[in-house]
């Protein structure tokens, strides 16, 4: 988890079925709400079929050689009574799913990046979606091209897990989160 | 009027000597697009203003200094314009230095302030290089008497 970092850049390496398969398959294990499994993976790896997605992604910097596109199966959220516009669970899964395939890729040398900045509609065009798919979200997938962060000095610290949390109590309000003895 | 420029671009996270280009300024060149490589121009531009409209404020600038590179990509790719020092080390300064958006805003801010006054900067230097010193616009036209160059010798007689 901690050697994890988003891979905006790629080099020009192919990644396998295989490889791109293991990830999804680490989706298929994350939590789902209710077990109701309304999300489906759409995988592309045709080089001018990414460079067209590309095109109507601005969050895309380089040039990917696989894109997994997780998207929302409304039939299937029809037949199990789901509004997805309206239940949170629906995003909820996208990021559970998405947060098993970023370590996957991880655990498999491999550089991934999620990009909600593009147009769900001109993806389901440029991808043949049928209309019972809803591009949610890109998850780029690569090998990550050597890359130096320069950032400046007295930028903004690294946030501790001290600095996001809080322990409710039942007289005393939400209080700072002690030092621990142990972190990752 | 220099040294206030560079404690400017200091401010700005940018030292001169990140981007001072030693070569003289380019000639000018001509560089032709695909209709790819257009298109991949229009589609970024066009997607950005759609996502814009419900992206945080911040990102409109982003969006703007992305496209900025990725031209800069484009042109850097062709012949001659590849041998072009500034461009190259603009696209090197935007590279380090636009994810500043998600790791430090107020550096990001100074950042982007700073990238027009280093295209200023070269701006001048390339009308200067171009007026030359045999008083020509680099086109072998001489400038004297014009308006707009008051600085510009008299033409040299062969």
């Amino acid at each position: 988890m901690r050697r994890r970092r988003v891979t905006r850049e790629f080099t020009a390496d192919t990644v396998t079925e295989d490889q791109l398969r293991l990830i999804v398959e680490g989706g298929r294990w994350a939590s789902s709400a209710s077990n109701l499994r309304i999300h489906r993976y759409v995988l592309v790896t045709d080089q001018e079929l990414i460079d067209r997605v590309s095109m109507i992604s601005p969050g895309i910097y380089g040039r990917p050689p696989a894109l997994i596109v997780i998207c929302t199966d409304v039939q299937r959220c029809r037949e199990v009574g789901l509004e997805p516009q309206g239940d949170r669970s629906c995003y909820v899964d996208v990021g559970t799913s998405l947060m098993n395939m970023l370590l996957l890729a991880q655990d498999l040398r491999l550089g991934a990046c999620p990009v909600t900045s593009f147009i769900q509609r001109a993806a389901a065009v440029l991808l043949d979606l049928p209309e019972s798919l809803i591009p949610e979200l890109l998850v780029l997938v690569g090998y990550p091209a050597p890359r130096r962060r320069v950032l400046r000095a007295g930028a903004p610290a690294r946030l501790t897990v001290e600095d996001l949390t809080f322990v409710a109590t039942p007289d005393r309000g939400l209080q700072p989160l002690p030092l621990g003895s142990r972190s990752l | 009027m220099e040294v206030n420029r560079n404690i400017l671009l200091a401010n700005m996270g940018i030292r001169m000597n990140d981007i001072r280009v030693q070569e003289p300024p380019q000639a000018r060149w001509v560089a032709t697009f695909s209709a790819d490589e257009a298109l991949a121009v229009i589609g970024y531009l066009v997607s950005s203003a759609a996502l814009c409209l419900d992206d945080p404020v911040l990102y409109g600038s982003f969006r703007l200094l992305d496209a900025a590179n990725r031209f800069l990509g484009l042109l850097l790719a062709k012949d001659p314009v590849w041998d072009d020092a500034f461009l190259h080390q603009l696209k090197e300064q935007i590279d380090q230095k636009k994810d500043w958006l998600m790791y430090d805003q107020d550096s990001y801010r100074d950042f982007v302030r700073g990238v027009p006054v280093l295209l200023a900067g070269h701006l001048k230097d390339r009308a200067k290089a171009e007026r030359g010193s045999d008083g020509t616009h680099g086109d072998g036209q001489s400038r004297a008497g014009d308006p707009h160059f008051p600085d510009a010798p008299p033409p040299r007689h062969t």
